[in-house]
């Protein structure tokens, strides 16, 4: 019963402010529909398509995948402002101390908070994805449905993604402990490294966003030309942020639940 | 080993934030029953309350609420207590009643809107239950506080603090209440607030803790009974002349003059009281006031601090 509670509780409290949901799904479905080569849905290939239907799906397809990467700014809106007003400000107004007065276990608390940040935001791209797809040009959704596998790459990219930034915004909101710093400091964490290699002309592939253009290389050259995966490739081109967002998750999990103070 | 009536016990407990030391070795025992802490700022009490709690971690010694582990068995001591914790801060866009109501589900009581609502309606709140607790008063925000620490019937509550921002009547109805609960559901309080007229009207024990030491855990009676000091305040028609009679009996400790009476510290009260008469009658001094002064619990304290040697 107190679990349920507290479950309902956190996902409540998230989407108290419709305005900031509404406002990452515009920007999700825009980011959708604004990218290089006419838009995701690759609309602006409409016009010939009755000229080369093969070529077409196939621009469709890519266009499709390589617009994923540009989620990687709404979710890292999402799920910044998501940790910061659920776990950093409730822990500086001092709400976790008021809730863990009570017989909850940290460990649940730690889960519920992560899990309501991780999937509140994956519900969002959800409604910009689906959205992104129908509104435009359903006709043109029908050739990305005839690739299905390639939807559940998507779908599956877009988990990783935000799995990746709700852990490390999880991570930064628990040890900051404050709203402000918490926002910042996720954004920081999240965006130096792309910046920072930018900077000194490095490739770090393996760090989203640029991890994700790989990651739809794979999902492209294999669902379009061979519609089928290379298991061992996905992993290597996800492997790296997995285990550092895994890293991060059992260190603020460890931290929460036997070093916390809340004093 | 813990008696039937002892619900908490601490032993040498020790906490460090960093390089500051906010309990150095806390020993005491409390019984069932309404239990104050006493101190002056930072004096630990506040630490010793988390830690009963588990929302901090003991850096040493070990904590037992009903003969529970603080550290191993927290969840099942949180089954049993309520809290409110000083300066409370509570989500201020949910109706008040939403929110006890939520914790109350935390807690598992059973039906939870009517525990909730019956809470506030105790703590003067059942009309503002349906508001947002953004439109609260300091004063109510308190007394929301206080109704979430009362809900789902704890055997035990901590209280932080709990008369800040009420008015005069609030704190003596919530004075009330608090023993009433005590008396009639057999609640046990443990209370920490600087206000120790309060904590005279509703404690039977208490603890003085200074520099993250107790320096005295008993009951009222015994701490009154080992510090109170005979005190006599006496007012005459010449209090010069008989402050001087006083200085020389055997009977006389110290005479001074506080808020306009001849204070009088005495060794032994049944011989002070038939020699001082007599002094008075043979130097021709008109009494006024003979009487006893008596100690508050204030006294107590700050005699506490002297013998110990500590500030004041």
């Amino acid at each position: 019963m107190g679990l349920r509670s507290l479950v309902g509780w956190e996902f409540r409290n998230l989407v108290r402010f419709p305005l900031l949901e509404l406002l990452v799904v515009v920007v999700a479905y825009l980011s959708m529909l604004s990218s290089a080569g006419g838009g995701s849905l690759g609309l602006s290939a409409q016009s010939s398509w009755s000229i080369y239907p093969g070529a077409i799906a196939r621009n469709i397809m890519f266009s499709f995948v390589s617009d994923v990467q540009y989620l990687y700014v709404p979710t890292i809106l999402s799920v910044t402002v998501f940790a910061s007003i659920g776990i950093a400000r409730e822990v500086e107004a001092g709400f976790v101390k008021v809730a863990l007065s009570y017989p909850i276990k940290r460990r649940d608390l730690f889960l519920v908070k992560f899990g309501s940040c991780f999937l509140t935001s994956l519900a969002i791209f959800g409604v910009a994805l689906v959205s992104a797809m129908f509104l435009k040009n359903w006709t043109a959704t029908l050739y990305i449905l005839s690739f299905p596998s390639t939807i559940l790459a998507v779908v599956g990219l877009i988990i990783y993604q935000t799995f990746y930034a709700a852990s490390v915004a999880t991570a930064v909101a628990i040890f900051s402990r404050n709203t402000a710093a918490s926002f910042i400091g996720s954004i920081a964490i999240l965006y130096m490294p792309v910046y920072m290699a930018q900077f000194a002309r490095l490739d770090i592939p393996f760090i989203p966003p640029g991890s994700t253009e790989l990651f739809s290389f794979y999902i492209k050259s294999a669902s379009v030309f061979w519609r089928q995966y290379n298991l061992f490739t996905l992993v290597e081109a996800t492997m790296v942020p997995i285990l550092i967002a895994l890293v991060l998750l059992f260190v603020s999990f460890f931290y929460f639940t036997r070093r916390y103070d809340l004093s | 080993m813990l008696t039937l009536d002892v619900i908490i016990e601490t032993r040498d407990l020790v906490k460090k934030y960093g390089r500051v030391e906010a309990l150095r070795g806390l020993n005491m025992e409390v019984s069932k029953g309404a239990f104050g802490l006493i101190g002056p700022n930072a004096a630990g009490k506040s630490t010793t309350l988390k830690i009963l709690l588990g929302l901090v971690r003991a850096s040493g010694g070990e904590a037992r609420v009903f003969g529970l582990d603080v550290r191993r068995d927290s969840f099942a001591i949180r089954k049993r207590v309520g809290a409110l914790h000083e300066k409370p801060s509570f989500p201020s866009w949910v109706k008040g009643l939403e929110y006890v109501e939520y914790l109350a589900r935390l807690k598992g009581v059973r039906n939870p809107r009517e525990a909730a609502f019956g809470e506030l309606k105790s703590f003067g709140l059942g009309e503002a239950c349906d508001r947002k607790i953004g439109t609260y008063s300091a004063g109510m925000v308190q007394r929301l506080g206080l109704a979430q620490a009362f809900v789902g019937d704890p055997e035990l509550v901590f209280l932080d603090e709990p008369t800040a921002n009420l008015d005069p009547l609030g704190r003596a109805e919530f004075l009330d209440m608090i023993k009433e609960r005590c008396k009639s559901l057999g609640v046990s309080v443990v209370i920490s607030t600087h206000i120790l007229s309060e904590l005279e009207r509703v404690c039977n024990a208490v603890a003085i803790i200074f520099g993250g030491v107790a320096l005295e855990v008993g009951s009222l009676s015994d701490l009154f009974e080992k510090y109170s000091e005979s005190v006599y305040a006496v007012e005459s028609s010449d209090d010069k002349r008989l402050m001087d009679g006083f200085v020389n009996l055997d009977s006389v400790e110290r005479v001074w003059f506080e808020e306009g009476a001849l204070m009088v510290k005495v060794k032994d009260q049944g011989r002070f009281e038939r020699d001082g008469i007599g002094v008075a009658h043979g130097l021709g001094v008109g009494i006024r006031r003979f009487e006893p002064v008596w100690w508050s619990l204030e006294h107590v304290y700050k005699k506490v601090l002297e013998v110990k040697g500590v500030g004041t």
